[in-house]
């Protein structure tokens, strides 16, 4: 497993964010994003449930002339309850990615009703 | 015609709303299922896809598939479409109704079906328990030639070790299955081409107990050509007269 973006700071009133781009080793074929959520200990991370995001993932194969969209996701803030435990953090895997030598990947937060104040993890494997 | 798997892609996801594949190359007039499945919501949350290219969408008419009963610890739901628009930059999304939940999406292309009326038989089915989910048997085929495609998924709290088809027939492909609960949930998809009449199951074998949901669909691809040419088929009859000659 790779470390591409390790848990930056997001902070977005309304509008976006993007995070990266940053180098996709070789070879690696899943991305996995975490973004960290709210809970009982964590009670200033995206506390609140109307604020929404959308995360999207981007790959290029041509030096970031092209954005290939390699998965997303849409949620809504406040605590979630999974397996009896607060969640700690969203996390999506997606596969396969786009084969290419030399690729890169970047990560764009749009958020409605903010603000949004959490961070984002990026591994690959 | 040619009737194979093209290509299958994933993507699951914890406590969100909605999840969407990675953008793919499709091929217009192929067949295009999806398995979505969703843990620990509600019996009357309702799962719904959409895809880059505004196809339209028709749910496996044995799907949606709970056990667990009305907060199910799995929901497995099929859908499918011939596409009337494929191309470069295509992308399928799961969309839960209640949102904050678990979501996991198979997205498998089929290049050969038929262009129109496509969805044969289907069968749905849940497990409390088992090493070796099931959909049941779907009725008779209505025709040999189909296109078999099955999925499963389990309760999110369980880690499946190892997931394979349970009959030889059928295959998972690459990016077809997640045995773990690492993200999300685990599941499987596989799928058979089949030019054999009869009723059909999907059957999986997970190396660890689970709830598990489990639908199959069956779908249909054109018929082989009858032969117009019947008369070189086959050997002519030798007829022998009553003094043993041979009439020519």
């Amino acid at each position: 497993m790779s470390v591409l973006i390790d848990h930056q700071a997001v902070n977005v009133a309304t509008g976006s964010q993007d995070l990266g781009p940053v180098n996709l080793p070789d070879g690696l074929s899943t991305l996995t994003i975490r973004i960290a959520r709210c809970t009982t200990p964590t009670p200033t991370i995206w506390p609140d449930v109307a604020t929404s995001i959308s995360v999207g993932l981007f790959v290029s194969v041509d030096n970031g002339a092209n954005w290939i969209a390699s998965g997303s996701l849409t949620s809504t803030g406040g605590i979630v309850v999974r397996l009896g435990v607060e969640s700690p953090e969203t996390v999506m895997d997606v596969s396969p990615l786009p084969v290419g030598n030399g690729r890169q990947v970047k990560a764009t937060v749009a958020v409605q009703n903010g603000p949004l104040v959490s961070n984002v993890t990026v591994e690959a494997t | 015609m040619n009737v194979d798997h093209v290509q299958t892609v994933n993507v699951n996801a914890t406590s969100v709303t909605s999840v969407t594949s990675v953008a793919i190359t499709t091929t217009t007039g192929n067949l295009v299922v999806l398995g979505g499945s969703i843990n620990r919501s509600t019996s009357t949350d309702t799962l719904s896809v959409s895809d880059s290219k505004t196809n339209t969408w028709t749910q496996n008419p044995s799907s949606p598939v709970n056990v667990g009963g009305a907060s199910p610890l799995a929901q497995v739901c099929q859908f499918y479409s011939s596409l009337t628009s494929g191309g470069s930059g295509h992308t399928f999304s799961l969309t839960s109704g209640i949102g904050g939940r678990d979501l996991q999406l198979f997205v498998s292309e089929f290049v050969g079906p038929v262009s129109s009326g496509v969805q044969d038989q289907s069968s749905g089915n849940s497990d409390t328990s088992t090493k070796t989910p099931t959909s049941g048997a779907t009725p008779n085929r209505n025709q040999a030639q189909e296109i078999l495609v099955a999925h499963f998924s389990a309760d999110e709290g369980t880690n499946l070790q190892s997931i394979s088809p349970g009959a030889a027939a059928f295959k998972i492909p690459s990016n077809g299955s997640i045995s773990s609960n690492s993200v999300a949930c685990p599941g499987a998809v596989e799928y058979q081409i089949t030019s054999l009449e009869g009723t059909d199951a999907g059957t999986f074998v997970n190396g660890a107990s689970a709830p598990c949901a489990t639908v199959i669909g069956t779908y249909k691809t054109p018929l082989p050509p009858i032969p117009t040419d019947d008369f070189h088929k086959f050997p002519r009859p030798v007829l022998r007269d009553v003094r043993g000659g041979f009439y020519p």
